[in-house]
């Protein structure tokens, strides 16, 4: 409770700025609305269901490409640890396809699948899954040879040394990959959701965009913010839990 | 002794083996020719000073490296790789740190066969029991002394029951008194189960109040000298005759430092 009387001040202290900002006819409330008319608009977005709505559609998108780039990056990062010649091709080409910005991806998915959910899906997982193998194979590589020495002396091998004893050891670090691959996997769907329109599932990114168009910028801003939100919420609700058990148990940092 | 001279479970056939050195340059030797004939239920203590080859030789032994020569003979047959019943405790602090302890201790005895998970755990327990540990049966690694994650080790090593038990400088972090309860017990245990042992020691008077024969060793890598320890058991560390023996010891590995420094 003590701990988030801080942020709160500050958020209130920018709220404020931004109120008298506007307020005082500096900015033009076509490039800056207030806080108060992004609130408003928030207000009626939420109660006619559109924010639910394109949250609900959004966060499928997010949570199915996720799942998808992080599956992919486990099966990939243990196949460039295990095999050289892995290392040497798939390697490679996920290094250099990590360097690829996600919307890069968009006009190929859109070739590819269409303005379909899946063109959606396809950018998100290409968003995510380089980053992710890349790291989840540092994860591995970074696991101390003494403990697979000591596991091998009490008798484990193959797959019981896996399951066991590598995959136990790297997770506070596989789960530092996932992280990262969730943050990529929000700015691919960003990017898909603005360029790629399924006519019938408006994502936050559609909602966005059409704030552009309509030059309604109380709109884009009040998407940006529940953008901002959703990622602090995942963060304090999935990833922080889960390094702080790592930190406990394990006496890291 | 018997007519028939019995066969070693553990022989050392002129092993050698080299590091890269770092940075370049000539590979660092670490064994330079290393053989040696152990026999079922001797108690070997190693000694020698620091970086001479010891921790190399129990790897070699246990099978987490091969050897660049030579070979290693157990029980019979070449040792390619490690085997439960050759267990090593490592020098370096080696406990999981995702399992606490009492998890750490059952994980050596999941690959023996049959044994159920409740027995798995009483045995563990037991022998957290023996090295006084098992009030922290739920701690993690990182909230254990050196000395108690050492003694964690130790359980770890002992409840796997191997035939063959390589211990790197076990009780080299404990305070005087526990390490003294736990001569006491590893002599029983050896005794009661007829293990072979083999231990890393850089205190002399350890050495000669555990082993049947203490074998020396100079750097880079070899033998240079063994002392058989011909005392009863069991053995208490301020025993006149082991400290004269110790002290014996001491001046041999003393005189072979001068002589590597000559
Ligand atoms: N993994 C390794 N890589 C490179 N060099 C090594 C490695 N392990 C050992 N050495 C080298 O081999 C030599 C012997 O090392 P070893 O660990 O066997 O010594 P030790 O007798 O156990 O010493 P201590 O009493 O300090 O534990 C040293 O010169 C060391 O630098
Ligand atoms: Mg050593």
């Amino acid at each position: 409770m003590r701990q988030s009387v801080l942020p709160c001040l500050l958020a209130a202290l920018v709220l404020g700025i931004w109120q008298g900002f506007t307020a005082s006819g500096w900015a033009s409330p076509i490039l800056l609305p207030s806080p108060l008319l992004t609130a408003r608009w928030l207000y009626e977005a939420v109660r006619d269901g559109l924010l639910a709505d394109a949250l609900l559609v959004t966060l499928r998108r997010l949570l199915t490409g996720f799942a998808l780039g992080l599956a992919g990056g486990l099966v990939l990062g243990v196949s460039l640890r295990v095999s050289a010649l892995a290392r040497r091709t798939l390697g490679l080409a996920a290094l250099g396809l990590q360097t690829l910005p996600s919307v890069c991806w968009v006009p190929l998915a859109i070739l590819w699948f269409g303005q379909t959910e899946a063109a959606m899906i396809f950018v998100v997982v290409m968003g995510s899954l380089w980053a992710v193998s890349l790291a989840v194979k540092s994860a591995l590589e970074a696991v101390p040879p003494i403990y697979i020495q000591a596991a091998r002396v009490m008798g484990a091998s193959g797959r019981q040394l896996w399951a066991g004893v590598v995959l136990p050891a790297a997770l506070p670090q596989i789960l530092a990959g996932a992280k990262l691959g969730w943050a990529f996997a929000w700015r691919s769907l960003m990017a898909a959701e603005i360029y790629v329109v399924v006519m019938d599932r408006f994502g936050l990114g559609q909602v966005l965009h059409f704030g552009r168009e309509l030059n309604a910028m109380e709109q884009v801003l009040g998407v940006m913010l529940v953008i901002v939100l959703v990622g602090v919420l995942t963060d304090y609700c999935l990833f922080r839990p889960a390094e702080n058990f790592f930190r406990r148990t394990r006496g890291l940092g | 002794m018997s007519a028939i001279t019995p066969s070693p479970v553990l022989e050392l056939d002129a092993l050698r083996k080299a590091f890269p050195a770092p940075g370049g340059g000539a590979p660092v030797s670490a064994l330079s020719g290393v053989s040696l004939r152990v026999f079922a239920g001797e108690y070997v203590s190693l000694l020698g000073e620091s970086g001479c080859g010891k921790s190399t030789l129990l790897a070699l032994i246990a099978g987490l490296l091969p050897p660049d020569g030579g070979r290693v003979i157990c029980e019979g047959r070449e040792v390619s790789g490690p085997d439960r019943h050759r267990m090593l405790m490592f020098q370096a602090d080696a406990l999981f740190p995702w399992l606490d302890v009492l998890g750490n201790v059952v994980y050596s005895l999941k690959f023996s066969s049959g044994l159920s998970r409740k027995e798995r755990e009483e045995r563990a327990l037991e022998f957290l029991t023996l090295v006084g540990l098992a009030d922290f049966r739920r701690a993690r690694a990182h909230e254990l002394s050196g000395g108690m994650r050492q003694r964690a080790a130790l359980a770890r090593a002992l409840a796997a029951d191997p035939r063959i038990l390589l211990m790197d400088e076990p009780f080299s972090a404990l305070d005087a008194m526990t390490r003294e309860r736990l001569y006491a017990d590893v002599q029983r245990i050896w005794r009661e189960t007829g293990k072979t042992i083999i231990m890393v020691t850089h205190n002399v008077r350890e050495a000669v109040c555990l082993s049947t024969r203490v074998v020396l060793m100079k750097p880079p890598g070899a033998l240079t000298g063994e002392e058989t320890v011909d005392l009863p058991y069991p053995r208490q560390m301020n025993d006149v005759a082991l400290a004269v023996l110790a002290g014996k010891i001491h001046d041999r590995l003393r005189f072979s430092a001068k002589e590597a420094e000559a």
